[in-house]
């Protein structure tokens, strides 16, 4: 009976947003020519690439004379939301979690990831007066994780794995990106799991200190990808390779040098876009300069299969699901590379 | 007749009033709109509190309180969107588009807050009702 109501409802969540996924009539869901792509994604240095193409684009049709930019962007605070609003078609596409999106898939919801947005970008972050040193002096210690689903949480396992620790010689605490800086301080978390600009802020401030990056302990690490609606890669595939173009052109163009990761500080920490403090998104792209990475955006079957592997470990992924099912890389092999003007 | 005067009296400055809160110019600096977080706001959302003396929605007017002044009198870090306010710190935060933004907010139990920015209120009735929702705000609670 446990088992039993959980599955119901999982199977009615799948069954519902399944039929919403396909049932909607094509205009309701913004696919229709000549509408706007709709692209949600957050406020995190991961998602950086998003706001720097839609600028893009949106400047080179300015200066063409072509009107306003085919795709936009919309700007959401969890993912939650944005799954829901990719589900219902609101949006018809999003920066999403990639094990969230294989998940997804595996329930029938008509996705698929089109292109990296990042890599990198997730620290472990200890009190500056702390004595850990190393990730094995965390033994027996508190550790914030943003939630098991995340997958900043599989970046611990591969940790622990890696020292020969398992879950049971730490503590784990879920607990929102937000408050883990303020947990931190007030000593009531010995650690915090969890992507920039989280890290950064607390470290900025004085306070904390990284004790490992992905950038050292997991050079290929991805989470964020661009995932857009069967339905419309279907309908305006030269649209969805159009973005595709603009998002890959924009992790070359972010990795080119500190002049343009400035530049783009300043672009996304607009009110349209994240509406943050720029010099914060600076201090992540500077501190060091490979904090999170833009410039190698290729998809790779194994890397993907590596992620898959490491979410039905941890049993956030309850069954395999083939690549072909949930990636569509043939934009990506179809990229045309352009020169973004910022 | 005697009796009405004083009626009128208070009529003529009722609508003397209102007539300056409809079309007198509003100040044109921008001044700041405090949100304050006060000290054990982190320690009581731990034990489970509500915290429920925070708004969820703070309103703004373009060109008028256009600067929001984020004030930290807690014991541990906030969060407010990224930008991490020690104890004791300020940070301004300026508003110059009508817009509606959602903010993280660690100071909320919901995690979240909102800041809704309004057009400058025309002259008339419209900044006629921005007058009397304004003045609202400062009057004691047995006011409302």
């Amino acid at each position: 009976m446990n088992d039993y109501l959980p599955m119901r409802r999982r199977l009615l969540e799948s069954g519902l947003g399944a039929a919403l996924a396909t049932a909607l009539p094509r205009a309701a869901l913004g696919t229709a020519p000549g509408t706007p792509l709709a692209v949600g994604g957050l406020p995190v240095t991961c998602n950086l690439t998003l706001p720097i193409a839609c600028t893009a684009k949106t400047l080179a049709n300015q200066r063409a004379g072509l009107g306003p930019a085919p795709f936009v962007y919309h700007k959401y605070s969890g993912w939650p939301e944005i799954k829901e609003s990719l589900m219902t078609g609101r949006i018809q596409a999003a920066y999403m979690l990639a094990p969230l999106v294989m998940d997804l898939v595996n329930t029938r919801i008509p996705l698929k990831i089109v292109s990296l947005g990042h890599r990198s970008g997730a620290v472990i972050m200890v009190r500056t007066d702390a004595s850990y040193r190393r990730f094995r002096d965390l033994r027996g210690r508190a550790i914030a994780v943003p939630s098991r689903f995340a997958v900043d949480y599989l970046f611990l396992r591969k940790m622990l794995a890696r020292e020969n620790m398992t879950l049971k010689d730490i503590e784990i605490i879920e607990m929102n990106p937000p408050d883990m800086p303020a947990a931190l301080y007030a000593r009531a978390v010995d650690a915090y799991c969890t992507g920039e600009p989280f890290g950064a802020a607390a470290q900025r401030a004085g306070y904390a200190r990284p004790l490992a990056m992905t950038r050292d302990e997991w050079r290929n690490y991805i989470c964020c990808v661009l995932t857009v609606r069967d339905d419309v890669i279907q309908t305006r595939r030269p649209l969805v390779q159009d973005l595709v173009n603009h998002i890959q052109a924009a992790g070359t163009w972010l990795d080119q040098g500190p002049a343009n990761r400035d530049r783009a500080a300043h672009i996304a920490g607009d009110k349209k876009f994240f509406n943050q403090d720029p010099k914060i998104i600076k201090f992540v792209m500077e501190t060091p300069h490979d904090r999170v990475t833009y410039g190698d955006l290729r998809m790779i079957r194994t890397e993907f299969d590596e992620l898959m592997q490491l979410s039905l470990e941890a049993r956030t992924l309850k069954k395999p699901i083939a690549y072909e099912r949930y990636v569509d890389d043939s934009f990506f092999h179809a990229v045309k590379p352009l020169k973004l003007a910022l | 007749m005697r009796l009405l005067r004083p009626l009128w009296l208070a009529f003529a400055v009722a609508a003397a009033i209102s007539a300056w809160s409809a079309f007198a110019p509003l100040p044109d600096e921008s001044r700041d709109e405090l949100f304050e977080i006060p000290k054990g706001t982190w320690a009581r959302r731990m034990a489970g509190d509500k915290v429920d003396i925070l708004p969820d929605t703070i309103t703004l007017t373009v060109g008028v309180k256009d600067v929001l002044l984020l004030r930290n009198a807690d014991t541990v870090p906030q969060i407010f969107g990224p930008v991490l306010i020690m104890p004791g710190q300020d940070f301004r935060l300026p508003f110059d588009t009508v817009s509606v933004n959602e903010f993280n907010c660690s100071a909320h139990s919901s995690g979240s807050m909102k800041v809704i920015v309004e057009p400058h209120p025309a002259a008339g009735i419209a900044r006629l009702k921005w007058r009397v929702r304004r003045a609202s705000r400062v009057l004691p609670a047995s006011f409302h």
